[in-house]
């Protein structure tokens, strides 16, 4: 367990967590902190309420209880597109491109609208508006060159093979250069080539300057990898820490393998 | 005072009407999740039956045998004809709204080419109304409620009797659970379907009784009406719509007695829209709700 | 026969209008507003109210109205645009706030015949059963032309208002305000995990599409000339639905081809259906049956409409030089500059 106090250079400080659905208590009492520019690895078992704090944090559950503390603001209970606001994007476990908009549409979309979907900045502010879609326009082409879908730009998302949809989440995220981005198991079912090009992309994202918080079952990838890992079962945290530390810790060595190897 | 018992009277009979009706929207809902906008056009073919039957013998009970039967057929060629090929080839919810817009546009019009858009009459004996203790009611009003109790009785004790009403609430619940435990999920959805059509049918043709003269456009404006009762009950939900019948109903009525009585339908309009500010859920889940907690 | 054809064209034009109107909504961020028509209605009658004389109460007849301010045409036609579109912000506001498809059906739908419903009452409100009548000509009092003149006129007033409509609505489309929408059609949880606020957006565009019902409910009260509120018949919602799912959602261009296929030709056509068995209307009967039976026909063949929403294309180099030359395959070379 984390028993130090919060520190000032944590970008994200989660007390108390508690969300049920009915009888189920997904996230029972959790807490943890998020140093900044960190790439933190949360693992634990199936049901150990991994995603459900992902949902909490980026606004689409409320919690029962706690609160989320993201660069000194709490942001338990605002809307997503609020939490997006303040800087923080989300991947989805299963890809969530928009189908019938371009893959260079889906990264327009990406970036931070600042207030300029209305209708009149639609209609009359056409040197302004046409000055800032070619910027974004520009920056969205270069990402799109880095994750190999210059290509495909034009195509509607939906036509995208599995791999190309993964891909697109991340250029995506490259593109709302978040602060904080939450990745939700982007590993699954990836074969190893790809995988490669998503350990490359959350470089990249780091080098940007956001801190990365993504849930894993790859045990291997998150001990090269995490500068951090916690670990979570049955809705509370387990403990936290390096991996290699963690490894000698029989709890976590109980969470996952159900019985702790020397003792009869 | 006593005006005011005329007007729950009035709702009482109203309230019967509407929910026969509603109740089968429910159920066809429940199974479907789809709301049927040619749901309106179930009561109204059904009235047309019972006029055509009418116009031969003045058997009531055969009228209302025409009503279920037609109702129910229809019923069952929205089922076949247009849900289920579209949903088995994957149509999302949006699509098959606006094919049962289409349904009520080619129903009303050919009930239109046939009987002509003028209004036709309903030929039954104008009866007396008697003092029910503070009620007036006609024979009319009293065979309506009759009928709407006894149909409602025989729906709730399939539902919660029957073998079929326990696979139905199961498909109801979790279409894809129940299938494993060897129910026949298409089956009952057929047989939802008819059922709705036979209900709504019937309550076709008891709304033509009560206004006595209508068009092909009877059931689609009545459509409000039900709207609101489904909303109020919770939609998807049995109970919840003869709950929501029951005070759409009398709301109606006995407003009928103090602001002009063309404002009724409007009545109904402003209870679904204070519903759906205050519990957009309806009265039965609310209270489900409660009960859980 | 020229008379005929124009007025057909001034209606078809009209229709055009109303389509695009219903494509915001509809085809842009795939909410059903079958309310529309309550939109046109409103139009339709404020505008006359707007431009008629103060009424004069006559004896038996509820024959009076509201406002009667005398306006000339085009305030009047953009009061009514404005008023019809706060209309449907209002309806809007209460039908978004669930989000769920069959709630806001179901409002939008009770609306619409909550609407119709108090139409058919006889009130003062709206000139009794006779409606409105007596709209003066659109710059007539200037222009004095005769009628064959004058309905040239209008036809050209009438496709230029068109042309207004389609470059006003096809900017926004591509702007972004028309992206955010389609991403919310697309997939409304992503949306809002990417800053869309998603009941600002659904509730601007119903609100749009109202406010062009209602820009096209005013030109046509003005063709006619009058107003009744028995003219009001709900169902022509459901044609203008079907005329945008026929000629193709989100593609003003096969929604106004949707317009004139199903809202001009197909009523035309079954002019020519002889009336049998002394019913009048089976004319009409049978091309609302034709009607409904396209859109069930097209959902079945061809779903996305005879026209496919357009991708807007990016053109540029087709694969992309070095511009970014450290991620050029191979490694350290430099590329060459764009």
């Amino acid at each position: 367990m984390c028993s130090a106090a919060p520190q000032s250079d944590d970008i994200l400080v989660v007390s108390g967590l508690v969300k049920h659905f009915g009888g189920i208590h997904a996230v029972d009492g959790c807490d943890f902190r998020i140093p900044v520019g960190s790439l933190v690895g949360l693992i634990g078992p199936n049901g150990a309420g991994k995603s459900t704090v992902l949902e909490l944090v980026s606004g689409s559950y409320k919690p029962d209880r706690g609160t989320i503390v993201f660069a000194g603001e709490e942001i338990q209970g605002l809307e997503p597109n609020e939490v997006f606001d303040r800087g923080i994007a989300r991947c989805f476990q299963i890809a969530r491109e928009w189908p019938q908009l371009t893959v260079l549409e889906n990264l327009l979309i990406a970036s931070p609208v600042g207030g300029r979907d209305t209708i009149s900045f639609g209609l009359f502010r056409r040197r302004r508006a046409r000055a800032l879609e070619r910027e974004q326009r520009e920056r969205a082409l270069e990402i799109l060159e880095k994750y190999r879908l210059y290509v495909v730009r034009n195509e509607f998302a939906f036509t995208l093979s599995g791999g190309q949809k993964r891909l697109l989440e991340f250029a995506r995220i490259a593109m709302a250069r978040p602060r904080l981005a939450l990745l939700d198991e982007p590993m699954a079912g990836v074969n190893p080539v790809l995988q490669a090009e998503i350990e490359r992309g959350i470089g990249e994202l780091m080098a940007a300057g956001a801190t990365v918080l993504l849930i894993e079952h790859n045990l291997g990838f998150v001990e090269r990898l995490c500068h951090q890992v916690i670990i979570m079962a049955q809705g509370k945290v387990l403990a936290a820490g390096l991996m290699k530390d963690l490894r000698d810790n029989e709890l976590v060595q109980e969470a996952y393998l159900g019985s702790v190897p020397g003792v009869s | 005072m006593s005006l005011f018992f005329v007007g729950v009277g009035s709702g009482l009979v109203t309230a019967a009407i509407i929910a026969l009706s509603t109740v089968g929207m429910s159920l066809q809902y429940s199974v479907t999740r789809t709301i049927n906008f040619a749901h309106g056009e179930l009561m109204t073919i059904g009235a047309y039956a019972a006029y055509v039957v009418a116009r031969h013998t003045s058997n009531v009970l055969l009228q209302g045998a025409a009503a279920v039967a037609v109702g129910g057929a229809l019923a069952w060629a929205f089922n076949r004809l247009l849900f289920r090929p579209f949903t088995r080839r994957g149509a999302g919810a949006l699509t098959l709204f606006v094919l049962t817009i289409a349904a009520s546009l080619i129903v009303q019009n050919v009930l239109e080419a046939i009987f002509s858009g003028n209004f036709v009459n309903y030929p039954s004996s104008a009866s007396a109304a008697y003092r029910v203790g503070p009620f007036r009611w006609t024979l009319t009003d009293i065979l309506t409620m009759a009928a709407a109790v006894v149909a409602l009785l025989a729906l709730h004790f399939t539902i919660r009797r029957t073998k079929f009403g326990k696979a139905q609430r199961a498909v109801a619940d979790d279409m894809t659970l129940a299938r494993t435990t060897g129910v026949r999920a298409r089956q009952i959805v057929d047989l939802t379907w008819v059922i709705d059509g036979g209900v709504a049918g019937l309550s076709g043709m008891l709304l033509a009784l009560q206004v006595g003269s209508f068009t092909p456009s009877l059931g689609f404006t009545f459509l409000l009406v039900i709207f609101s009762a489904a909303i109020v009950g919770g939609i998807g939900q049995m109970y919840g719509a003869m709950a929501g019948a029951l005070i759409v109903g009398v709301v109606m009525e006995v407003s009928a007695v103090y602001i002009p009585p063309d404002y009724k339908e409007t009545m109904a309009f402003l209870i679904l829209i204070v519903v759906l500010l205050l519990r957009p859920q309806g009265i039965v889940a609310a209270l489900s709700e409660r009960t859980v907690r | 026969m020229i008379n005929y054809i124009v007025s057909v064209a001034i209606i078809g034009s009209v229709a055009a209008i109303f389509c695009l109107g219903v494509n915001v909504s509809w085809g842009w961020v795939g909410q059903l507003d079958l309310a529309f028509y309550a939109y046109v209605a409103l139009g339709a009658y404020f505008v006359s109210v707007l431009e008629l004389a103060p009424a004069v109460k006559q004896q038996n007849l509820n024959s009076s109205y509201i406002l009667g301010l005398n306006w000339p045409f085009i305030p009047a036609v953009l009061g009514a645009t404005a008023l019809g579109a706060a209309g449907a912000f209002i309806v809007g506001a209460i039908a978004l706030r669930r989000l769920r498809g069959d709630y806001i059906a179901i409002i939008t739908a009770s609306t619409a015949l909550a609407l119709a419903a108090v139409l058919s009452q006889d009130s003062s409100l709206f000139g009794g059963y006779i409606g409105l009548y007596g709209l003066p000509q659109p710059f007539n009092t200037s222009l004095h032309l005769g009628p064959r003149p004058y309905s040239y006129f209008y036809l050209g007033m009438c496709l230029v208002c068109l042309a207004l409509v389609y470059v006003i609505l096809e900017a926004l489309y591509r702007s972004p305000f028309g992206r955010s929408l389609r991403a919310i059609r697309e997939d409304d949880v992503a949306a809002a995990a990417f800053g869309r606020k998603l009941y600002w957006l659904r509730l601007r565009a119903y609100a749009l599409g109202g406010g062009v019902g209602a820009f096209g409910g005013a030109l046509l009260a003005n063709y006619l000339g009058a107003w009744n509120p028995s003219s009001w018949n709900l169902i022509e919602v459901t044609l203008l639905l079907s005329a945008v799912v026929v000629g193709g959602r989100a593609n003003s261009r096969g929604v106004i081809i949707g317009a004139v296929l199903v809202l001009s030709v197909i009523p035309e056509v079954t002019r020519l259906v002889p009336i049998v068995g002394g019913n009048a209307d089976i004319g009409p009967a049978i091309g609302n049956i034709l009607a409904g039976l396209l859109i069930v026909a097209v959902l079945r063949f061809r779903p996305s409409g005879l026209l496919r929403e357009r991708r807007t294309v990016h053109t540029g180099p087709a694969v992309s030089e070095g511009i970014t030359p450290q991620h050029r395959p191979g490694g350290a070379q430099e590329g060459v500059g764009v």
